[in-house]
């Protein structure tokens, strides 16, 4: 078990009244997984990943229940304990690869970043570790984007780039929050193919959140689905996706538009 | 049925500052686009970011000043609805405002009759009486939309030209909105050009679709053709990347 997610709560506290944005939710990923978590805003999807990548230390937050990475609970222990794990061990990846670039840092020191903070490698091994992912991510001219700036590249090649960034600690859970929202359609698809071979070739488990429903069909053995805060339902998505049991699940799921043949002009 | 739309050898060009030498470069955005609308029709406009589906809508509305070809639209006045209903909207003024804006402009209805027809336009998109006097920042998203729509139709246009009406919505908000869209096309016998990314919500509205890839109409026709029988490449590749063409799992684990 990689991940275990035992009864999480967030409520916000800078309100008179505490506010809940998640409650209850529990749910466990194995090595290699992938695991798609779908709903829509607000639902507490991305709250949700961010606890798990611990990236939630506001003050005005609660957060109770636990939450077990590889059996290290991550929301009681020391901030130096996370931060050893936090891009090393966990990485993340958000919608918007523009905002998650540093603008005026080049690609080569952006992606070697967490090498710096987590290991002790040399330079030249550094750079040749960055090479090499690049090449992984599939850009096509790795040591022209080495020395280029985020602004250079197209929203495709900074994705490609936020993934390599993510990925070269060789993490083990990967936490992608709607990667490919941003994207074009074709370029959509090249994002998700690569991201599945990535996890196929280096056994990484990924958490892919999405509102996208055909999206995570596509791409996850299993789902869980949100709304305002509380899992709805979990399991297998084949078994989701053609035998919903909860009505939520079904209004979403009939709210996706069908794309078969005659099947078209639903309102008509 | 006659036309209400019909756009012939339309050329459309933007000046793009060009740095360094400063001079200014003129750009052909749009290349001989020629298609016609039927009245009561909606027709889909797919394409990606930059494909130029939205620089012609705005030609359609007489935005763009640089551009050869002719368009006919009779004399229908287009009303638009955009994508952000959070943009779209003056976040000081009141819905009922908005709603009578249209009418104090093009004509000289007395105010207790303005605010009649304001009343009627928000139910007719599903809305309550009550919001006349709310603000856009007490709405939803969905509700937003149905505000736009509601402001676009004031002036009972025949045509309706939607850019990502539902791109910013929820899935199951998106459905409501794109069936009020349905309904008041049946309601007014409007016509709605939909701009679109995305292939499924085209689907699921429109008989006919037009594919543009870098200014340029690659292919038109029925939807069930152009689905399910496409003929341009890059038609192909957007429906296999949309998971449409061949079955769904397909493209991911092809390669």
């Amino acid at each position: 078990m990689l991940l275990q997610v035992k009864n999480l709560n967030i409520e916000f506290h800078d309100h008179i009244l505490p506010e809940s944005v998640v409650s209850g939710v529990s749910f466990d990923m194995d090595e290699g997984e992938l695991l798609g978590l779908v709903g829509e805003s607000g639902s507490g999807k991305s709250m949700t990943a961010l606890a798990v990548a611990g990236l939630l230390s506001r003050h005005d937050m609660k957060k109770t229940g636990e939450i077990l990475f590889e059996g290290k609970e991550l929301l009681t222990c020391p901030r130096e304990e996370l931060r050893a794990i936090q891009g090393n061990e966990i990485g993340m990846i958000f919608q918007e690869p523009m905002t998650s670039l540093n603008p005026v840092k080049k690609i080569g020191w952006q992606v070697g970043e967490s090498l710096r903070i987590h290991t002790k490698l040399s330079k030249e091994e550094i750079k040749a570790r960055v090479l090499a992912m690049l090449k992984k991510v599939e850009l096509k001219e790795p040591e022209l984007v080495y020395e280029q700036y985020p602004h250079e590249l197209s929203g495709g090649m900074r994705q490609r780039v936020m993934i390599a960034s993510a990925m070269i600690c060789r993490p083990k859970l990967l936490i992608a929050d709607e990667p490919t929202t941003a994207l074009d359609v074709t370029i959509q698809a090249q994002i998700l193919s690569l991201l599945k071979r990535l996890s196929e070739k280096e056994g990484m488990a990924v958490l892919f959140i999405s509102h996208d429903l055909s999206l995570v069909r596509m791409l996850c053995g299993r789902v869980i689905v949100m709304q305002q805060g509380r899992m709805v339902e979990q399991g297998e998505t084949e078994q989701i996706f053609s035998h919903p049991s909860e009505d939520y699940t079904k209004l979403l799921l009939s709210s996706v538009p069908v794309c078969e043949r005659g099947k078209g002009l639903r309102f008509a | 049925m006659s036309s209400i739309l019909n756009v012939k050898d339309l050329n459309c060009f933007y000046k793009k500052e060009n740095s360094g030498s400063g001079g200014r470069k003129r750009v052909q955005i749009l290349h001989d686009i020629s298609f016609s609308m039927e009245e009561g029709e909606i027709l889909g406009l797919v394409g990606e970011s930059g494909s130029g589906k939205s620089t012609l809508a705005k030609a359609i509305l007489n935005m763009v000043p640089d551009k050869s070809g002719t368009i006919l639209c009779g004399d229908t006045h287009p009303q638009m609805v955009f994508q952000d209903p959070y943009g779209s909207l003056n976040p000081a003024k009141t819905i009922g405002w908005i709603l009578e804006e249209p009418l104090k402009n093009r004509s000289r209805m007395p105010k207790e009759e303005r605010r009649e027809k304001a009343a009627e336009m928000l139910s007719r998109v599903g809305l309550d009486e009550k919001f006349l006097d709310r603000r856009p920042g007490e709405l939803s998203g969905g509700q937003r939309q149905r505000i736009c729509i509601a402001a676009a139709l004031m002036l009972r246009p025949k045509l309706l030209i939607a850019d990502e009406p539902v791109s910013a919505l929820d899935v199951t908000i998106q459905a409501q909105v794109l069936k009020l869209l349905f309904s008041l096309k049946q309601e007014f016998g409007l016509s709605i050009l939909f701009i679109s990314h995305d292939l499924r919500v085209v689907y699921q509205l429109c008989e006919r679709v037009m594919i543009m890839q870098d200014g340029r109409i690659v292919e038109a026709g029925e939807s069930e053709k152009i689905y399910f029988e496409p003929q341009h490449p890059y038609t192909k590749r957007l429906l296999q990347a949309a998971g449409i063409l061949e079955n769904e799992k397909s493209w991911i684990e092809k390669s």
